[in-house]
């Protein structure tokens, strides 16, 4: 006979059994779920018990072994992914039998000719024995932990989206111990918001590309740019189209720890505006360059009008509920950033949109000032691209997302009021909180 | 749709033969086989827009673009590729009329034979495609993938934009075409990987199909249960909507209208600990839950991993460890 381990018989719970003797200054409870990847990743075999997989015979096929392990309870749970990854060795209780996912992948692939032509057309059955055996292993195969974490966060999220859990502060909990992290720190913290907060601190460094996701984001200041969970979230965290995806800037940025925020460089505007008006969710805005004006033509041969001779629509999308708190003053700094220029080019894109922290860097306003300084320039197409940066890092609050395009300038009515926005260009060096 | 594995007793889908003249039909073929794919609208007589060179559609009848798109987009890049490694191959053996001769349909029943072939005289790589020296087998494969890239880009423009516009039966003609033209791309694909050395994580998705998608559904399949292999390079998305939507997803799990295409409904049900009933071993039993025994309480606040062992009268605790190794349940 074999020990097991199973939290109904090895997690203290309830008041009498958290609480060593009445001493409240330790949580037992959270001390175990702090020891869980210990747990698993010590155990010699981890078994899988599911209801679902338990009507399955042991001579069932692969193929029906694949269903039953793909629509299960268990395969949609938050912990068992970590629970399933951790495992040397993961075994499946059948109805007669246990069987680990090696075993089942090595007697298909032991029968089957994966080079066969009618395997090759339609890979199913290889695919249905080996799947969920490399997924499984996936922290077992991923050797090189910390040097690729952003792209494992990324696969990570990827895979949590068909994910649930009970307990949304779990989450951070499971995600820390899938990408190796340490996760006792982020159960010094109570509240779901809180541990995604000091799990982004313990990740540490991410693709800046990530401001641009569209999961419901973190209300904690200092980390409104986060994504808040990546559970049930069907988009990527990074989204680009394929062909802007080589252009933007991915090199993974630091985030400064403690709500310092995540600095990142990219292009964008800025503007001034009350903020009443302005968050509300479809609300729209025309904007143009303060600049208005003569210069270079679009680029050589190009009688095109150049960016700053064009109008823009700027469309807010999704407003947080917690807008309400935002003082609204009247001439309010705002900043959109977008990953690449305001310029036809680059467009449409849902930018960031976000407050101007008071203290921030003035940008040129006086027209001396606006001529003094380098504010278009013919960029790497031959065309005319915003220039302007200054060498300051602007603090900006994370507010909502914003599509912003350019609409045929024909259609653009005649006396739309415009807004006045100052560009930047891709240098520039902002810091998301 | 032969070519695909299916289960036993599965009612096929039938792909009707639209007709009009077949891919061969030019009596000067030209030795640039890819050129000759490419080429076959311009040797058809079909218009291209001046300025744009884009392909037009306008006064043809609907009969005739159903056609002219299995012609180009399904014989012909078929026809082409097989050519291309010397394995002569033509319309006529993916056809087959029906036992009534009323109606002629697209059999790929040939297919595997014809891989067999080609594999035979090409050899299956046993490394990625090497490009420097362009060989002769290398410069083989990179044809055979642009032919590929350039059916799935006429696919993705040309198909979902002009049968908006059509009636029936060419809307659902074109809908099986479409869906023939995929399953035979995604499982070329896979075959040029094998023998050329492509990773298939760099071949395109050919899905989804949305007859294979309205077959799920209809079969109680949730939208989030595909694709099916998530995790996998391969995309399979036709062969596995293929398989699986011919028969009843073998857990029913009620109606999928509010379900997301992340998850299904019923794995987002809480389960209220009040409501929560414990599972016996014999069904007339009825003893009570036991508790976490002091000595594991212990045990966790030392920092060590409790596990106990049930000998049927008593329950042991231990110290789990790679010296006293144990099973870990994971269970929801």
């Amino acid at each position: 006979m074999i020990p097991f381990w199973i939290d109904t018989l090895c997690v203290p719970v309830g008041e009498k059994n958290r609480y060593l003797e009445g001493d409240k200054t330790r949580d037992l409870r959270k001390e175990a779920i702090g020891q869980m990847a210990e747990t698993y990743r010590q155990a010699d075999r981890v078994l899988v018990l599911d209801s679902f997989i338990l009507k399955l015979p042991y001579s069932a096929d692969v193929i029906d072994k694949y269903l039953g392990i793909h629509l299960s309870n268990w395969h949609h749970r938050l912990w068992t992914m970590q629970e399933g990854q951790l495992a040397s060795r993961l075994f499946f209780q059948f109805r007669n039998g246990a069987q680990s996912l090696d075993m089942i992948k090595r007697y298909e692939l032991h029968t089957i000719d994966r080079l066969a032509p009618q395997n090759l057309c339609s890979p199913v059955r290889l695919l249905c024995a080996s799947e969920l055996e490399s997924f499984y292993r996936e922290s077992e195969l991923n050797s090189n932990r910390r040097s690729n974490i952003t792209a494992r966060l990324r696969s990570c999220a990827h895979y949590l989206r068909s994910r649930e859990t009970s307990r949304s502060e779990d989450e951070a909990v499971c995600v820390a111990n899938i990408l190796g992290l340490d996760a006792k720190r982020i159960l010094r913290h109570d509240g779901a918001d809180d541990r995604m907060a000091c799990l982004f601190d313990l990740i540490g460094v991410l693709d800046p590309r990530i401001i641009f996701h569209n999961h419901p984001r973190l209300k904690k200041d200092g980390y409104r740019w986060a994504p808040g969970t990546f559970l049930r979230q069907l988009p990527d965290i990074i989204v680009f189209p394929d062909t802007q995806a080589k252009w933007a800037n991915s090199i993974p940025v630091a985030v400064i720890p403690g709500g310092g925020g995540f600095p990142v460089s990219f292009g964008g505007f800025e503007f001034s505006h009350e903020s009443a008006t302005l968050l509300r969710r479809g609300s729209t805005m025309f904007v143009k360059q303060v600049t208005n004006g003569l210069g270079p033509p679009r680029r050589p041969g190009d009688p095109s009008a150049p960016w700053f001779g064009c109008v823009y629509k700027m469309e807010v999308q999704q407003v947080p509920n917690d807008v309400h708190l935002l003082q609204s003053r009247q001439h309010q700094r705002w900043a959109v950033i977008l990953p690449f220029y305001l310029e036809k080019d680059y467009l449409p894109f849902s930018g960031i949109l976000g407050i101007i922290d008071d203290g921030a860097p003035p940008r040129p306003a006086a027209a001396e000032q606006i001529q003094r300084s380098v504010w278009t320039a013919i960029g790497p197409h031959g065309v005319q691209l915003p220039a302007y940066a200054i060498p300051y890092r602007i603090r900006v609050r994370f507010v909502c997302r914003v599509n912003v395009s350019m609409p045929a300038q024909e259609t653009v009515p005649r006396n739309a009021p415009l807004t006045w926005v100052w560009a930047y260009n891709i240098q520039q060096e902002w810091c998301l909180r | 749709m032969e070519h695909l594995l299916s289960p036993s007793g599965a009612g096929p889908i039938s792909i009707p033969y639209v007709g009009g003249r077949v891919f061969e039909a030019d009596t000067t073929p030209s030795t640039d086989i890819l050129y000759y794919l490419k080429s076959y609208w311009d040797r058809a007589g079909w218009q291209r827009h001046p300025v744009t060179g884009d392909l037009s559609f306008r006064n043809r009848s609907p009969l005739e673009i159903v056609q002219s798109l299995q012609t180009s987009l399904y014989f012909g890049p078929l026809l082409s590729i097989f050519s291309r490694v010397g394995v002569h191959i033509s319309t006529r053996d993916f056809l087959e009329t029906s036992p009534t001769g009323q109606e002629i349909f697209v059999h790929t029943t040939n297919l595997p034979r014809f891989i067999a072939e080609w594999a035979k005289r090409e050899g299956f790589s046993n490394g990625p495609p090497v490009s420097t020296g362009f060989t002769p087998k290398y410069m083989r494969g990179e044809n055979i993938k642009e032919m590929l890239s350039w059916a799935l880009y006429y696919l993705q423009t040309f198909f979902t934009q002009e049968s908006k516009a059509m009636v029936e039966p060419y809307k659902s003609h074109m809908q099986l075409v479409e869906l023939s033209i995929m399953a035979m791309g995604e499982s070329l694909c896979s075959v040029l990987c094998a023998i050329y050395g492509y990773s298939m994580g760099d071949m395109a998705t050919w899905g989804p199909s949305p007859i294979l998608r309205a077959r799920l559904r209809q079969n109680g399949w949730c939208t989030s249960d595909s694709p099916f292999f998530p995790e996998s390079m391969a995309s399979v998305s036709i062969s596995a909507d293929y398989y699986f939507g011919s028969f009843p997803c073998p857990r029913q799990r009620g109606d999928h209208s509010e379900c997301t295409a992340a998850i299904c409904n019923e794995y987002c049900k809480k389960i209220k600990a009040d409501e929560y009933e414990q599972k016996h071993v014999s069904s007339n039993c009825s003893c009570k839950a036991v508790e976490i025994p002091d000595e594991a309480i212990h045990l966790v606040a030392r920092k060590q991993i409790p596990t106990v062992l049930w000998d049927g009268l008593e329950m042991k605790v231990s110290i789990g460890s790679i010296l006293n190794p144990y099973v870990a349940v994971s269970h929801v």
